[in-house]
């Protein structure tokens, strides 16, 4: 009985968790649209919430690296998991709150480990699989997303040379509806595979699932493809004007070349399974757009406090993991009451941050 | 040498060449696109008549180029 209670307020913070990555990742994929006005903000947040549940149902191979390569599996009890969870949501709060692009994905992935890390010492992660399908490809994705972004719009700007602004920004814009479109499939189908991930690893650990027959069951694909797509519709404007305005003042062939660079790294690493930060590609992307223009057109000190964010969010969200694992603990490893009340702290820690938040977001969604 | 053994090189290596022609390969052919665009629509207003229909071409086959693109992305993904 208790192990069920655990399953479903496991289940349930699976997918608030994925609302939060929505919600937060918003900005990855409407901001350049709604600063370059190739779309205007209300339209572009349903059009990315419609992109991002379609791209949830597009492929499994990310859900099954996040389940079964950076932890062992065989030693994940949902406690584990459920804790993982909440040192992610805690970190997506934080950094929602001071207005930073940080990964949802890297939040996840460092609680899941610092609570596993907790429970069972270094033997239950798996150190090649976080080495070589997160950290790296984590280092690698940014700088490849710069690079692209920058060689594509050189190539833009040498090809509509001395044309008319006007008629080339509307085609640019234009340009965005596809591009977006691609970024929000991409980010759908990289993301929300995430929390699919989770709640199956959590399913294995209740043992609805073999560890060795490890799939993601259909409930699981469509019950996390709605929750990051209502995440992404609800909307994150604080990031957005972060992302939108704060990095570079974008043109609307900028934005085109850094959604087309973000979602073609996106998809490429998707394909392989690596479970990428789409936060860490489209800024990666947006920098490199704009710093390929004029180097000083990026403003550093921003980009400086995101990069910040980046390089703690595995270890921050590691620490709030097995810090929760050990609190859930306190009342018995299979004990519901630890979740239950840890649950009830963070919805209320939720509900303050947001009330505190919430006159300042009114005024962010009107200038945005 | 351990990061070598850990990496599977010929998925990291497809995955970044990917990247990058799809990622500027992309944004050629629609600027590409916008070029016919802006030229032919300059070009007719001028009464020049064949070169506008030329550009119009190049604005059709980028367009097409591009869309051509975004379903193959897709299809690669769900293909998986």
């Amino acid at each position: 009985m208790s192990a069920d209670i655990i399953l479903v307020i496991v289940v349930g913070t699976a997918l608030a968790f994925d609302f939060t990555n929505g919600f937060h990742d918003t900005a990855n994929v409407v901001a350049t649209s709604i600063s370059t006005r190739a779309m205007p903000p209300r339209i572009a947040v349903a059009f990315a919430a419609i992109c991002n549940f379609v791209g949830a149902f597009l492929s499994l191979k990310v859900a099954a690296t996040v389940g079964k390569d950076i932890v062992d599996s065989g030693a994940i009890s949902m406690t584990i998991v459920f804790a993982g969870l909440i040192g992610a949501i805690a970190w997506n709060l934080a950094t929602w709150y001071f207005g930073l692009p940080s990964s949802s994905s890297h939040a996840l992935i460092g609680g899941l480990v610092g609570a596993a890390f907790a429970a069972h010492g270094a033997d239950a992660i798996l150190g090649d699989g976080l080495l070589g399908k997160v950290l790296i490809p984590a280092l690698v994705a940014p700088v490849l997303a710069f690079l692209v972004a920058g060689a594509a719009i050189i190539a833009a700007y040498m090809i509509v040379a001395r044309q008319r602004p006007g008629p080339v920004n509307r085609g640019f814009r234009l340009g965005e509806l596809l591009s977006a479109g691609l970024l929000g499939l991409s980010h759908g189908t990289n993301d929300a595979q995430k929390t699919m991930g989770i709640i199956t690893l959590a399913l294995v650990a209740h043992g609805n699932i073999a560890a060795d027959n490890f799939h993601v069951p259909d409930w699981v694909v469509i019950s996390s493809a709605s929750a990051i797509a209502l995440g992404t519709y609800s909307g994150g404007w604080r990031i957005i004007r972060t992302m939108g305005s704060r990095i570079i003042k974008m043109d609307p062939a900028q934005g085109f070349a850094a959604q087309g660079a973000g979602a073609a790294v996106i998809l490429a690493a998707s394909h392989a399974g690596y479970p990428l930060s789409t936060t860490h590609v489209i800024n990666g992307a947006v920098m490199g757009a704009g710093a390929a223009k004029r180097v000083s057109a990026v403003r550093w000190g921003v980009a400086g406090n995101i990069i910040t964010a980046w390089i703690l969010t595995i270890p921050a969200a590691a620490i709030v993991g097995g810090g929760i694992y050990g609190v859930t603990r306190i009342f018995g490893a299979s004990s519901a009451v630890g979740p239950v009340l840890v649950s009830m702290a963070i919805l209320a820690g939720s509900a303050l941050l947001f009330l505190r938040r919430a006159a300042g977001q009114g005024g962010l969604e009107a200038t945005a | 040498m351990i990061v070598a053994k850990i990496i599977e090189w010929d998925a990291a290596w497809q995955a970044i060449w990917t990247a990058v022609v799809s990622g500027v390969g992309i944004t050629i052919v629609f600027s590409l696109a916008v070029l016919g665009a802006t030229r032919s629509t300059d070009m007719r207003r001028d009464e020049r008549r064949s070169e506008a229909a030329l550009y119009g071409v190049v604005a059709l086959a980028g367009f097409a180029a591009t869309i051509g693109a975004v379903v193959y992305a897709i299809t690669l993904i769900t293909t998986k």
